[in-house]
């Protein structure tokens, strides 16, 4: 009876450690919006409401990579400048006055995309566009625009295709620059860009099969454009439930959006995602939990006692001579007064 | 022929224009068949002549103008690196001993042991100790002075084994592993002992077997601890920013010389540690920097009323706090320290372990990120309310814990106690001779080992897409680093340390500038449908009338050929 309680309890305690046993060790996440012209806010406040998401449940600024091909706030066509609403109450400005574009307007191409992605960038690029992740970086990717079947369209004049994303995310791997890849996708016909991975450790979700449309939610009267699509819509009412210390699993945010709300099916690729996401922790993505020990003893360390007095002596003279008052009237020019000559 | 008769006048006029007529005629269809052919061999002659520019001179030409430079690269050589999968790391050990006898007999049995061994080659050599040696031995009165004798110079990533006689007056334990390569035993251990504590202190075969593995099959491998603590080589320097954050200014004033510990017990560290790699050092106060978890009040007996920190909050703490502390500024990777004085409405603050035990050191680490000590103000510090407490940071204490997260961060593990042996304990920082040479060899090995996967799978890239264009700064590159991969192999083979790891470096250095090259993107090649979507508008019209006429000048030279035979 005895064994079997104890028995019982290694057993649900395994289990619940199996549950959020974390083996990454940083976060990282790369949102991109790849459309442009005052018609498509609806992307742009997408992509900023996951940013903005992203930044409360803690991945800090320096791990995020935001490309947004095109400026709404300051758009002529904004009745309100300096503001991207995602909703038609207006509740919440996702622009802010923190946010912090990586890729701007004409920089956010197809190449610089792939090049973020395998880090072949030109030397001398600066590190907030560099992806700068190890093989203990969990990366979340998030692509918002208009596609097509195979492919996605970029500021109105390029595509990329499905293939060329699966082996710029193989090249990923090659390299280890990631430990797992939570890949999202709003855009029409989006399920044919994650159809073509062929690399590990990768959880594919998008907001529709192919030969379908992804739609827009709602229409704002008083700005003019749909505010924001209906997946990231759904998405988004999950995420701000969640708050860093939170236990819902993956699996149900992939359960988001249902066909009712969303018309459109979304779609799941989990063959080459090894864990099960039910028992993915949310946080494993969009938060930034780093594992941590306890250090139980230092060194014992032996003073190092004549150096330090040199030391003390060389601050002291330093910091003596750093600062004086100045005179507040110049006196001394005039007290030789005959000397002074104009 | 006028005045003949009429009849036979007429008729002989007539009978001769016809013959006439023809020889005329002859004469002049000759002429004109002469120049039709004459015209015929100008037309054909002009189409061979088209068809032999267009087809002989033109194709070749067109070839070999729009070829993609690529640099060849030795596919052959780099595939070969794959054949070594075991790699052959080379040991020597040198065994003084008392009686000859005993070291044959010592050697004889590490041999036995260690031929199992796949990653290592062990050749031991043995000697007596003599006279003056033993007589030095002898004169040593407790074991830090063992430690500081220099028996015999030990070449790096050697070690040697003296056996002490009458070590009982020493230490109680069987072997002493000293803060250089030597290791000293009693007259009693047997080789069973030594080898278990050679091969799990100083070779730590499995480990670097466990790590290689995960290098080469990550998804294979295992979630295992090592997997995560694993240090991955990196290219430049590394970077360690020590900061001390300090929360509320207003209400702790701190005093710490932040220079002086650092060159006292940092630099000498990081002075043992840069034959592996390099190492730049930043330092900064941060004012206002919180760690931003929910802190629970409570009251014990041992420690007073305090505020307790969870384990299960500890991953939230990071975060937050590296906003302040900036360690994103510079491009190279860095390892932050960080002392954390909390403030006196904060104060103390104590870490507490998911059973409810309290943290004595106060001190957390985070494999690959860096280390967090938080120190508390003396409790007399804060009764004052008008004015800012004082408070002088101990800098021995703060920095041997910062040295201990340190040497786990860079990879010098914490190694499980073996009974009846025992490592002297380190009284200053910098690290002992055999953790160099541990971490060199580990170090070498991946570095090796990351510069094969990278060159097989820039091997694969290139050569599947062949149109990917391979400039000569990318080609030298290649060249170099498989060369020096296999020098690598060879030297650390041969039991050349040092040399093994510089040219293992030099490898992975080259292998990773050719992988991340600008220039090697897929995008800026030409794919073959748009190929034919330019080329067929250009040469079809061209091509068509030669293609064409190819067959009537076929006809032509055949009719000549065989008229020639016929004349």
């Amino acid at each position: 009876m005895y064994f079997f309680k104890i028995a019982l309890m290694v057993a649900i305690c395994s289990l619940s450690n199996v549950k959020t046993q974390t083996t990454h060790t940083n976060n990282w996440a790369v949102l991109v919006d790849t459309s442009r012209f005052w018609f498509n806010y609806r992307h742009v406040a997408n992509v900023l409401s996951i940013y903005r998401s992203v930044k409360r449940l803690g991945i800090p600024d320096s791990q995020i990579i935001l490309m947004v091909a095109d400026d709404m706030a300051c758009n002529p066509r904004n009745p309100r400048p300096a503001t991207v609403f995602n909703n038609a109450n207006q509740h919440i400005n996702v622009y802010g006055d923190d946010v912090e574009v990586d890729y701007r307007g004409y920089e956010v191409t197809v190449e610089n995309f792939v090049r973020l992605l395998t880090g072949r960038l030109p030397p001398g690029t600066p590190r907030s566009k560099q992806l700068l992740t190890d093989e203990g970086s969990n990366v979340l990717v998030y692509l918002t625009g208009h596609g097509g079947d195979g492919f996605l369209k970029f500021q109105d004049s390029e595509e990329i295709t499905s293939q060329e994303l699966a082996d710029a995310l193989e090249q990923m791997w090659e390299k280890r620059r990631y430990h797992e890849i939570f890949f999202m996708i709003d855009t029409c016909q989006a399920a044919s860009m994650y159809e073509k991975f062929y690399s590990p450790n990768i959880l594919a979700v998008a907001s529709s099969l192919v030969g379908e449309d992804s739609l827009s939610h709602h229409v704002d009267p008083a700005i003019g454009v749909y505010i924001i699509d209906r997946y990231t819509y759904f998405a988004l009412d999950f995420l701000e439930k969640v708050e860093p210390d939170s236990k819902q699993s993956m699996g149900e945010f992939l359960k988001v959006c249902p066909k009712q709300v969303c018309i459109s099916t979304v779609g799941v690729r989990k063959d080459l995602f090894p864990r099960d996401p039910y028992k993915t922790p949310i946080t494993d993505f969009f938060g930034a939990l780093r594992p941590m020990e306890f250090t139980w003893a230092g060194l014992n360390l032996t003073e190092k006692n004549a150096k330090e007095s040199a030391l003390d002596k060389r601050i002291e003279k330093t910091t003596k001579s750093r600062m004086q008052y100045v005179q507040q009237f110049p006196t001394e020019l005039f007290d030789d007064a005959k000397s002074f000559k104009l | 022929m006028f005045g003949r008769g009429n009849c036979a006048s007429g008729m002989a006029e007539v009978e001769d224009l016809p013959t006439m007529k023809s020889k005329k005629e002859k004469v002049e269809m000759k002429k004109a068949e002469k120049e039709e052919l004459e015209e015929e061999n100008a037309r054909m002659l002009a189409a061979v002549a088209f068809a032999v520019v267009l087809i002989c001179i033109g194709l070749p030409l067109w070839w070999k103008t729009t070829q993609v430079y690529r640099v060849a690269l030795p596919y052959e050589k780099i595939a070969s690196l794959r054949a070594q999968e075991e790699q052959g790391l080379s040991l020597k050990l040198t065994l003084l001993t008392i009686e000859e006898a005993r070291g044959t007999q010592l050697c004889a049995d590490f041999d036995t042991v260690f031929r199992i061994s796949k990653l290592f080659r062990i050749s031991c050599t043995n000697r007596a100790l003599n006279p003056s040696e033993k007589a030095v031995i002898g004169g040593v009165q407790n074991l830090a002075e063992l430690d500081r004798l220099d028996i015999i110079p030990v070449e790096i990533g050697n070690i040697l084994l003296v056996e002490v006689p009458g070590m009982l007056r020493l230490t109680q334990n069987q072997i002493v592993l000293g803060s250089k390569r030597a290791l000293f035993f009693s007259s009693e251990t047997g080789a069973k002992k030594l080898a278990m504590v050679l091969n799990e202190w100083l070779l730590r075969e499995e480990t670097i077997t466990h790590t290689l593995k995960a290098m080469r099959a990550p998804t294979l491998a295992g979630k295992s601890k090592e997997a995560r603590t694993r240090v991955p080589p990196t290219v430049g320097s590394l970077d360690i920013l020590l900061s001390l954050a300090v929360p509320s200014p207003e209400e702790i004033k701190v005093d710490w010389d932040i220079t002086a510990a650092i060159e006292d017990y940092l630099h000498p560290f990081l002075k043992e540690m840069s034959s592996i790699s390099n190492f730049s050092v930043k330092s900064q106060v941060t004012y206002f920097a919180t760690l931003g978890v929910r802190k629970k009040a409570v009251n014990t007996i041992e420690l007073g009323p305090h505020y307790a920190i969870q384990e299960e909050l500890l991953p939230q703490i990071i975060s937050p706090l590296e906003k302040k502390i900036g360690s994103h500024v510079s491009t190279s990777a860095s390892l932050c320290l960080v002392l954390y004085i909390p403030g006196c409405t904060e104060a103390p603050l104590h870490f507490y372990t998911k059973k409810g035990q309290v943290v004595p050191t106060n001190a957390i680490i985070s494999a690959r990120w860096g280390g967090l000590v938080v120190l508390n103000p003396p409790k007399h510090a804060c009764k004052n309310d008008d004015e800012p407490a004082e408070m002088r940071v101990q800098t021995l204490k703060v920095m041997g814990l910062f040295l201990a997260q340190l040497r786990q961060l860079l990879g010098i593990p914490e190694l499980d106690p073996i009974p009846s042996a025992e490592m002297l304990p380190l009284m200053e920082a910098e690290p002992r001779l055999w953790e160099i040479d541990s971490l060199m060899r580990t170090r070498a090995l991946e570095q090796v080992t990351s510069a094969t996967l990278t060159l097989q799978s820039l091997s694969k890239l290139l050569g599947q897409i062949g149109n990917i264009v391979i400039g000569d700064e990318v080609g030298r590159s290649i060249f170099v680093a498989t060369e020096h991969a296999h020098r690598a192999e060879a030297l650390l083979s041969q039991g050349h340390l040092k040399e093994g790891f510089d040219v293992a470096r030099v490898a992975f250095l080259e292998s990773e500038s050719a992988f991340t090259d600008p220039s090697l993107l897929a995008l800026l090649y030409f794919p073959d449908d748009q190929k034919y979507a330019v080329y067929i508008p250009l040469f079809l019209p061209v091509m068509i009338p030669v293609l064409m006429s190819l067959k009537t000048i076929k006809n032509w030279i055949f009719k000549k050929l065989g008229k020639s035979k016929r004349d």
